[in-house]
């Protein structure tokens, strides 16, 4: 068959088709467009609406915490209170406990003239004492160097009047038991 | 309009079209991700302030039952302010109850104007209020009363103590420096 349709008349036909599947091609991205952007429009507003509600909630949550501000100033000041009790609990000094123990060390006939306890086990302690006899003097010192307490003894001085024998004892405290 | 002009322009809306789509596409995922992140942190923050206030909670607790009660009694063993009268009162009830003579009672000067706190020495965290005085009387009778001493109900502590029994016929003496505590 002869196609006697004019070169510009086929151009036409031929742009026509084309235009045909360009229109589809542009519905189509339309539809992507749309269809896309509703679904990150949607997106973006859930995530905005549930941060605002968060936002909120932790706006909430502080105002509750500064209310608390005052609580937390009294339970710091009673715990800083509680760890200053325990610490001067801790170097306390027992000097009850202590002249108990050098007591019952203190041989029969033997008094104590005097001493000064400080509860420093790192300082020596002079003890001047008054006995019967020269003996118990010396007893004096072993039944101190036996004690518990007691790290060591040295007799400085023995001396003797019509008051009985007069001694002169220093000793050192084992660790921590000066007090 | 002819149908290839009308092509053209509609080849023209097409890339447009896609390049304006692109450009959304890119814009939409560089936003939700910056939302993404925003929520994220807040939810984190969230998490964070309610283990806070739960925090709080158990804190608020625990001191209701185990401090309320006792507050009292940590306020008596370290008060705020020296109270002087107080401790030196107690210091003659004890030594009278232990039958001992308490004498020569003396306490630091104090270095600016009297106040609650004046008179007193740094002792660690604590401020220490150092009382010294004189006790006549038996060993037992001492003992009786450093046995009182260390159980105050407030805290003290006996830092030196010097016994001198030079007269053997007279009472024994004991010269004592006690620390009453203060935490202002």
């Amino acid at each position: 068959m002869i196609n006697l349709i004019s070169p510009l008349r086929k151009e036409e036909i031929r742009f026509s088709k084309y235009n045909q599947k360009a229109i589809r091609y542009v519905q189509l991205l339309v539809l992507v467009v749309v269809v896309l952007g509703s679904i990150f429009g949607a997106a973006l507003v859930y995530i905005d609406m549930k941060t605002k509600a968060v936002k909120a909630a932790v706006a909430t949550d502080n105002a509750t915490i500064a209310a608390a501000a005052p609580f937390m100033r009294n339970a710091r000041d009673t715990s800083d209170r509680l760890l200053a009790v325990k610490a001067i609990g801790a170097s306390q000094t027992r000097f009850s406990g202590l002249l108990e123990d050098l007591a019952k060390v203190l041989p029969q006939g033997v008094s104590i003239d005097s001493v000064t306890l400080t509860g420093d086990d790192t300082k020596p302690v002079r003890i001047a004492v008054t006995g019967a006899s020269y003996n118990s003097l010396l007893a004096l010192r072993n039944a101190l160097a036996a004690s518990a307490r007691v790290s060591a003894v040295d007799l400085e001085s023995i001396s003797q009047d019509t008051g009985g024998y007069h001694g002169g004892v220093v000793i050192g405290f084992k660790k921590g038991q000066a007090k | 309009m002819t149908p290839k002009r009308f092509f053209f322009v509609l080849l023209g809306a097409l890339v447009v079209l896609a390049g304006l789509g692109g450009y959304g596409y890119y814009y939409a995922v560089t936003r939700l991700t910056a939302a993404r992140t925003e929520l994220s942190a807040a939810l984190t923050e969230q998490v964070a302030s309610q283990a806070q206030i739960d925090e709080l909670s158990r804190l608020k607790t625990q001191y209701n039952r185990d401090i309320v009660p006792v507050l009292d009694k940590i306020n008596a063993a370290l008060p705020r302010t020296k109270n002087q009268t107080e401790i030196l009162a107690q210091l003659q009830t004890v030594a009278i109850a232990s039958g001992l003579a308490l004498s020569n009672v003396t306490l630091p000067n104090a270095a600016g104007l009297p106040g609650e706190t004046s008179q007193t020495v740094k002792s660690g965290a604590v401020l220490a209020l150092p009382i010294s005085f004189q006790l006549k009387g038996t060993y037992p009778q001492l003992q009786a009363f450093l046995v009182k001493v260390e159980n105050l109900n407030r805290f003290t502590n006996v830092t030196t103590l010097a016994i001198t029994h030079a007269d053997k016929s007279a009472e024994v003496t004991y010269a004592m420096t006690v620390n009453a505590y203060i935490k202002p």
